[in-house]
């Protein structure tokens, strides 16, 4: 009965930490063929950061254009970067999250602004939200990005 | 100024280091592992050098208090009387055999529904009432008392205590760093298994010097066998049990004893005194 009582605590974690990669894996995969095929279909947009619009850009219409994507870590991520955490250096389970949200977010401002027949993004920013539990500091639950910018309609 | 449309490149993500996760999960894990089990070797050693050096009158001093607490949970007042008597004076009688022992022991009597018994830092044999009770004669009893005190005589008890701790000191660190929920589980886990893997030689010793005093005692070393038979019969020692569990399987004890009975020249014949 002891030895049952052990391989279940052993293997618990163990079977969640495969469990949750390759979920996560595959998940992150897809996404990241989604993204690449929608940067190519988008990638006649122009997107700047410029605060002024730039020579020869005559504006005749303008719109805030707000967009945000959430994502959120899994068990196997966070693991290892728990063991980052202990003896430091870059964080490389939450880099594609990152990337991927980023991107994501960008992307999606771009199609809002496309569907509304605009020509262009301009003084696009970005801001990170990190989502936390509650009562512990370090445990990351998810990551949310917010891309903003002014969508504008050239003569 | 131009704008110049450009998919960007698929391989060239300057935003993510090209490792693989598994890979990473498998240095990380590894090179930490190798770290806390070689950091936990070294504190080992360290308890080995310091439990030799420490004097046992700084022991009874420190933890000679303990038996003034067991009447706190003592089954004392559940026993035959005449029986807990004889017990002491047994004890005493056996610590005789030891001239060298450092310190005057102390039985006390804990509640337990299964037959134990432990050695105390401080000086103090501890058994449970279940053990008493369930002694058939003198002999059995005294491989039992001699058992622990082949324990305070290897200092035993004072190796078990240094090693829990390091092994809470190792606990909290790892499960400081980790952020993974189940990690304290698992190290506990591994406690478990590595602390016994450990004390089976302990055992063994122990027991054998509980056979030597026995020997000493009656000049043979008949009906303390019996002890173990009654554990094969209500336990039943299944192979798995055997190897998760602190004291090593019953039967291989008994054929180490036999063995060691052999080499000493011990006999085994001789009448079983009867318990009160």
């Amino acid at each position: 009965m002891e030895a049952f009582v052990i391989l279940f605590q052993l293997g618990v974690p163990v079977a969640l930490l495969a469990f949750t990669y390759v979920i996560g894996s595959s998940i992150e995969k897809r996404h990241y063929a989604d993204v690449l095929a929608r940067e190519k279909a988008t990638a006649r947009f122009p997107v700047l950061n410029l605060k002024r619009l730039p020579e020869g850009w005559d504006a005749s219409d303008g719109e805030l254009v707000v967009a945000n994507v959430v994502i959120s870590v899994d068990y196997f991520k966070r693991f290892l970067a728990g063991l980052r955490g202990l003896v430091g250096g870059r964080v490389t389970s939450y880099e594609p999250l990152i990337d991927r949200a980023r991107r994501e977010a960008v992307l999606r401002a771009k199609e809002y602004a496309i569907a509304r027949g605009f020509d262009g993004l301009v003084n696009l920013r970005l801001e990170t939200t990190s989502l936390a539990k509650a009562n512990s500091r370090q445990d990351l639950a998810g990551l949310e990005i917010l891309a903003y910018a002014t969508a504008v309609k050239l003569r | 100024m131009r704008f110049s449309p450009r998919a960007p490149p698929d391989d060239q993500n300057v935003n993510v280091t090209p490792v693989h996760p598994l890979r990473e999960f498998a240095v990380l894990w590894l090179g930490l592992s190798g770290v806390a089990l070689a950091i936990f070797l070294l504190l080992t050693l360290g308890v080995e050098l310091a439990v030799s050096r420490i004097p046992p009158a700084l022991e009874a001093k420190v933890f000679g208090g303990i038996l003034s607490e067991v009447p706190k949970f003592s089954a004392e007042a559940e026993l035959d009387p005449q029986r807990l008597e004889r017990a002491r004076e047994l004890l005493d009688r056996l610590a005789g055999h030891w001239p060298e022992a450092p310190y005057r022991f102390r039985l006390g009597v804990i509640p337990g529904d299964e037959p134990n018994a432990m050695a105390v830092p401080g000086g103090a044999v501890l058994v449970t009432a279940a053990l008493l009770e369930g002694a058939e004669t003198e002999n059995e009893l005294a491989f039992v008392l001699g058992h622990e005190l082949g324990h305070f005589r290897n200092r035993d008890h004072l190796r078990r205590m240094g090693r829990g701790f390091v092994l809470a000191l190792m606990l909290s660190v790892l499960s400081g760093g980790l952020v993974e929920p189940s990690a304290p589980a698992l190290l506990q886990l591994v406690d478990q298994l590595a602390g016994r893997t450990l004390d089976r030689s302990q055992e063994l010793e122990a027991d054998r010097f509980g056979l030597t005093l026995v020997a000493a005692e009656y000049g043979h070393v008949a009906g303390s066998r019996r002890f173990f038979e009654k554990l094969e019969e209500t336990r039943g020692s299944s192979r798995v049990e055997a190897w998760l569990s602190t004291h090593p399987a019953t039967a291989s004890r008994l054929e180490e004893l036999e063995r060691f009975a052999g080499e000493q020249g011990l006999s085994a014949i001789g009448e079983p005194a009867p318990l009160p």
